[in-house]
């Protein structure tokens, strides 16, 4: 093997100088090596449809991503909470890993109340959505949030709230969460959470907080307010008999209500600037229907 | 604020930018156009999934590694027969039929003769001729150093030579 065979390799990248290339052509493999190169030159393969290609392979992705696997995103948690009680989370997240068929979605200027099977609630706040695997909820419930929303999470299997910016893992009671673009920022109001991002995690005790700044974890910090400021202009519940949500209801719109006798609990909330709305909000999942008269003063629930 | 592949916009414009030397790439390796393809789609179905956890900058070297993984699993190592389009004997432009006839020989010994290198070598060659690749940025799809892709290119250069004579 001369260092003549070497200079062609180097030659095809490009690398050789003037007299480099002159030695070269004076070697006696310079015709059969140049002929060789010539013949490559051109040399191709068939075409490519890239944008086809990639229509194919969105529509793919999108029929993928309809239907969520929690395994797929690889999250190993231990089953700490087993203990923990029924909770309260507050959680944020502008935007989301993905977007997904979401289950629960809260059009601008509405809120919505859902119930998971295992009777775990979620309050949406306005442009926000959920998106879940049910098939998978009685061995990990792991729900996807955009946006911001309110959960009360029942005792049972881990629970675990996804974000794009980290995840949330309730170990304790109640927390309060909120991504905001590139930020995670997580306030615990009551119990103990555990915040994931960029492989890295903190613990939460009661009135601390941690910002997250493009995965880098900030100090643990104390806070002073007691809830989110979105529930503001609202009312909120928690197991509140029906009868008194109503009751509620009637005193804040100053209207009446007429409904069945219904033994049922509600957790959630209630908008105070809409009546429409905050009829909504209540009889949605509790699979109540509403009926309102014009002069907007009288209402009758059925089921 | 940095761009991110879970946007479809961003998904894109690395799809556009790679698929096609991944594809290139793969029809090296293992000589079928249509499972080259398929793979190069399942590599970027993962690119997505992981979408937030792969940068726009490390997509590339993440669908490498993707797209040779896959492989691995799916595809025992099967004998390899290119074919190639735009392959010349010669840079005139000659129609006559005899040269015609002269090229086609010419374009399927020369295939055969690519085909039968050695899969490194073949890769890097192709990468280089094909592909148009300087050996640094070979070496860094391919995670090696650029002497060594030197080294499989004289290697390729060597072998095609000796069967080049023959032709």
């Amino acid at each position: 093997m001369s260092d003549i065979d070497t200079l062609y390799a180097r030659w095809l990248d490009g690398e050789l100088s003037a007299e480099e290339i002159k030695s070269l052509k004076e070697s006696g493999d310079w015709a059969e090596l140049e002929a060789l190169v010539i013949a490559t030159n051109s040399l191709k393969l068939p075409a490519y449809d890239k944008d086809g290609a990639f229509g194919k392979l969105m529509t793919a992705n999108k029929a993928k991503t309809a239907t969520i696997d929690p395994n797929a995103h690889r999250i190993k948690l231990s089953t700490i909470l087993s203990a923990a009680a029924s909770l309260l989370l507050l959680l944020g997240a502008l935007f989301f890993l993905r977007q997904e068929a979401p289950d629960a979605t809260a059009e601008y200027g509405e809120t919505i109340n859902y119930v998971f099977s295992d009777n775990s609630k979620v309050v949406l706040n306005d442009g926000s959505s959920i998106s879940y695997n049910q098939d998978k909820w009685a061995d990990e419930r792991l729900v996807k949030l955009t946006g911001e929303a309110l959960f009360d999470v029942e005792r049972g299997t881990k629970f675990i709230v996804e974000t794009k910016n980290g995840f949330i893992e309730v170990l304790g009671t109640s927390f309060n969460v909120r991504a905001w673009d590139r930020n995670l920022y997580v306030e615990c109001y009551h119990g103990k959470v555990r915040v994931y991002a960029n492989g890295e995690s903190t613990e939460l005790t009661k009135l601390r907080a941690v910002n997250i700044v493009n995965g880098t974890f900030g100090d643990v910090e104390e806070i002073r307010n007691e809830k989110p400021q979105w529930t503001d202009g609202t009312s909120g519940f928690k197991e509140e008999s029906l009868n008194s949500v109503f009751a509620e209801l009637e005193r804040q719109y100053d209207i009446k209500v007429d409904m069945p006798n219904l033994n049922t609990k509600f957790t959630g909330i209630f908008s105070h600037d809409d009546i429409k709305k905050a009829l909504q909000q209540v009889s949605k999942p509790m699979g109540l229907k509403y009926d309102i008269n014009e002069d907007l003063d009288h209402v009758i629930i059925t089921n | 604020m940095s761009q991110d592949v879970c946007e479809e916009k961003i998904y894109k414009a690395v799809f556009l930018e790679y698929s096609e030397m991944l594809r290139n790439f793969m029809y090296y390796k293992i000589g079928d156009l249509a499972k080259a393809e398929d793979l190069v789609q399942d590599a970027f179905a993962k690119l997505w999934e992981n979408c937030s956890k792969v940068s726009p900058e490390k997509s590339k070297s993440y669908l490498f590694t993707i797209v040779n993984n896959q492989f691995l699993n799916q595809i025992a190592h099967q004998k390899v027969v290119l074919k190639f389009e735009g392959l010349r004997h010669t840079e005139k432009d000659v129609q006559s039929p005899e040269y015609l006839l002269e090229e086609k020989q010419f374009k399927q010994r020369l295939e055969n003769a690519i085909s039968q290198l050695p899969e490194d070598q073949r890769i890097v060659f192709l990468m280089n001729r094909i592909d148009k690749k300087k050996y640094r940025e070979i070496a860094e799809e391919l995670g090696l150093s650029v002497k060594a892709i030197e080294k499989r290119m004289h290697h390729a250069l060597k072998t095609l030579k000796k069967i080049h004579k023959k032709l």
